[in-house]
């Protein structure tokens, strides 16, 4: 996979740190840190679903986002209703009928960027688990500044807008896009293509990962 | 391709790897993590791309969560008794059953003991994604060979199920502890392990020894075995 | 036919759409028919009704005064709520708000804070002692698909109409005094539509989904344009989608957000 510079811009291999395998009684997690934001997820499943909720021909997920303090609020919904709706699509769920597929993700540290970082955690902690899936996701964060400059991460008071791009591995297509504030289309294009060049770094990053593990099996 | 190159090759989910399998062949063997659409092979799981001559392919990954697989051998947990049978927790989805007949010699009248938390070895009868697992502790032959109820003074542990498929890797040198300090060990395939010695000491001692194993290479193994025999014969 | 449709849904819309035609007689990027009617609740400050197609939606603004926050002692507060009561669609029960429900809020009060629908500021009238709470509470009566549409057009045409009291706050006394004689508009800055599209196998893509649709539907788009700028692109997972496609769905939003402002400005003179 080839890197351009100017994905350098927003994200760089050494900005990721990760750990998997941090909790012994989940079936796959991880920690992620992303430059400064850290989330940490964990996968439980397939396991026994509750009647009410158990599907015939596919596994039921749920996501379950925990804000580092407080009780989860409504912006936690939202959270929990992007990452669900890209794992329903990214899990091979029909492998597992009638079982339930849990993802908890906990935030530690929030440096901005949030939503692109528990994204790529729950990715890692899936790959953990040793989910069947139809490809793997990674999320990027940009942000607009009112000087035109862009940066991912850091959250800053002049951000006129920001956009997160989740994209997957077998394809240029975008799985997920989340934006607010406004944007032109001039800044849409440029923001594309800088994350779609930031989430083959992520992509090298999860394979690195895997070979990391899997070469001592 | 030869045997040696798909030794390391690391494949993720996602990843198409038609190119990888053997040409010519109009007949080959997906095992575990991957999976066929229309033409071309992908990968669904993140490991190591294995083959096994002729035709066989899968991914070795890791996994914590057991999914019932028919003939595997598995360590169960009896958690409830209903009617004609045994309701056994085997770290899948759902307990699978296991018929108070599935046992040498069990009749109607004459059946096994069998109460609830107690452990029994079994053989997964029947195992799809749609119905319950189906556990048998017979063979065709109606033998028990070494399945059954396991003794209450033994000691189960959890491991990965990676682990179990290396612990049960033929040339993996746990076997050469016995000839060192006696040991019974039962490795069920969903990732649990009874194990049984004569003192707690040793059991302590090769149970940490086994879930250290999980990251080693079989050489490290058996350099931790040979440090585990020598302190065993010292004290 | 009808059998046919409910023992195969997704196959019998997959024979329409194969002919470029959806079973409801529209073509794949018709929209419906949109009707609004701003000021229908007399006893609310602000309130619009939208209907797209059968999906209802009303909104009602009401300004309560209090106190600010300390942190920020110059600003009042936009409080939006949306509410899918069981009476607008059987899949959601009563009791407390449902997960879709409280992301559809989550969603609106972050387009509303990020896209600057009005200034704070203009909703306090003493700093530090006395601002101005303007509670949106938005209504689903029918839930018919892109909900999110209509409850956004139906916050952009109340907040266009809501008229506060024109209110005196003695800094010496702390007397409040409000005269409801003086009606006073707020200054709207950004006016946010949206426009949703569902994705049907990798390339169909359907304008204006009605809720079958969406529920059949591999995911949904919603792209909010306001001022003939993208102001918010929500597509959370589903099948995934090309750049060329999103960048067709933001060119037929830009058109129908000009058609429905031109509605709302229609309604307003109406009222």
């Amino acid at each position: 996979m080839e890197v351009d510079a100017d994905a350098e811009e927003i994200l760089n291999a050494d900005s990721l740190k990760c750990e998997l395998n941090t909790l012994s009684r989940a079936d796959g997690s991880s920690v992620l840190c992303q430059n400064k934001t850290v989330m940490a997820a964990a996968v439980y499943g397939p396991v026994e679903v509750k009647h009410h909720k158990m599907l015939i021909d596919k596994a039921y997920i749920e996501v379950i986002y925990k804000p580092k303090c407080g009780i989860s609020q409504i912006g936690d919904r939202l959270f929990e209703s992007i990452i669900g709706s890209i794992c329903e699509t990214a899990i091979l769920s029909s492998f597992y009928p009638r079982t339930a597929i849990y993802l908890i993700i906990q935030e530690l540290q929030d440096c901005g960027a949030t939503l692109a970082c528990s994204i790529n955690s729950t990715c890692l902690a899936l790959i953990h688990a040793g989910v069947a899936m139809n490809f793997l996701f990674a999320a990027v964060t940009c942000e607009i500044h009112s000087d035109q400059n862009q940066l991912s991460q850091f959250q800053q008071e002049n951000r006129k807008s920001e956009i997160t791009f989740v994209f997957e591995n077998t394809s240029d297509r975008i799985l997920a896009v989340d934006s607010y504030g406004e944007i032109s289309e001039v800044e849409y294009k440029d923001c594309l293509k800088k994350c779609r060049n930031s989430s083959k770094v992520i992509f090298k990053f999860y394979q690195d990962m895997i070979s990391k593990y899997a070469t001592k099996m | 391709m030869t045997n040696t190159d798909t030794d390391q090759q690391v494949v993720i989910p996602g990843d198409e790897i038609t190119s990888f399998l053997q040409k010519g062949r109009n007949k080959i063997i997906l095992g575990p993590g991957l999976r066929r659409v229309a033409n071309k092979v992908y990968a669904c799981n993140g490991g190591i791309l294995r083959y096994r001559s002729p035709n066989t392919y899968w991914v070795d990954s890791h996994r914590k969560r057991y999914i019932p697989e028919r003939n595997e051998m598995v360590i169960g947990i009896v958690v409830n008794k209903q009617g004609d049978y045994f309701k056994v927790d085997i770290g899948g989805s759902e307990p699978a059953i296991l018929s108070y007949l599935a046992f040498e010699g069990a009749t109607k009248k004459n059946r096994v003991k069998l109460e609830i938390g107690d452990l029994v070895y079994a053989k997964l009868l029947t195992a799809t994604r749609d119905m319950e697992p189906e556990l048998v502790c017979i063979n065709a032959q109606g033998k028990s060979h070494v399945m059954g109820p396991l003794a209450n003074d033994g000691y189960l542990f959890h491991c990965s199920i990676d682990l179990v498929r290396k612990m049960l890797n033929p040339k993996c040198p746990f076997d050469k502890i016995g000839d060192h300090f006696p040991y019974e060990i039962v490795i069920g395939m969903n990732g649990r392990i009874w194990l049984k010695t004569y003192t707690v000491k040793s059991t302590i001692a090769l149970s940490k020894a086994i879930l250290a194993s999980e990251f080693l290479s079989f050489s490290e193994i058996q350099t931790m075995c040979d440090d585990l025999i020598k302190q065993y014969a010292n004290s | 036919m009808e059998h046919y449709k409910s023992v195969h849904p997704l196959k019998y819309y997959q024979d329409y759409l194969a002919h470029d035609i959806r079973p409801d007689g529209r073509g794949l990027n018709k929209f419906r028919n949109v009707a609004i009617n701003v000021d229908s609740i007399s006893s609310a400050n602000g309130s619009t009704i939208v209907r797209i197609g059968n999906t209802c939606v009303v909104c009602g603004i009401k300004g309560e005064l209090g106190p600010p926050k300390a942190e920020e002692p110059q600003n009042g507060f936009l409080i939006i709520n949306v509410d899918l009561p069981p009476l607008c669609s059987s899949q959601f029960r009563p009791g407390p708000p449902s997960e879709k429900a409280q992301a559809l809020t989550a969603y609106i009060n972050n387009i509303a804070q990020r896209s600057n629908i009005i200034d704070l500021k203009n909703l306090c009238i003493e700093a530090d002692k006395l601002v101005w709470t303007v509670y949106c509470d938005i209504v689903c009566l029918n839930y018919d698909g892109s909900v999110v549409d209509a409850c956004l057009a139906s916050l952009i045409g109340s907040i266009l109409s809501v008229t506060l009291p024109k209110v005196h706050y003695n800094a010496e006394t702390s007397v409040i005094s409000v005269d409801e004689d003086i009606p006073i508009p707020l200054t709207v800055l950004c006016k946010p539509i949206a426009t949703s599209f569902a994705i049907f196998n990798d390339d169909i893509i359907l304008a204006d989904p009605c809720g079958e649709e969406e529920s059949l539907s591999n995911g949904t788009v919603t792209v909010i344009i306001a001022n003939d700028e993208l102001h918010s692109i929500h597509k959370p997972g589903g099948n995934t989608l090309s750049e060329q496609q999103i960048q067709k769905c933001t060119s037929e939003a830009k058109e129908r957000t000009i058609l429905i402002y031109k509605l709302i400005q229609a309604a307003m003179k109406q009222r």
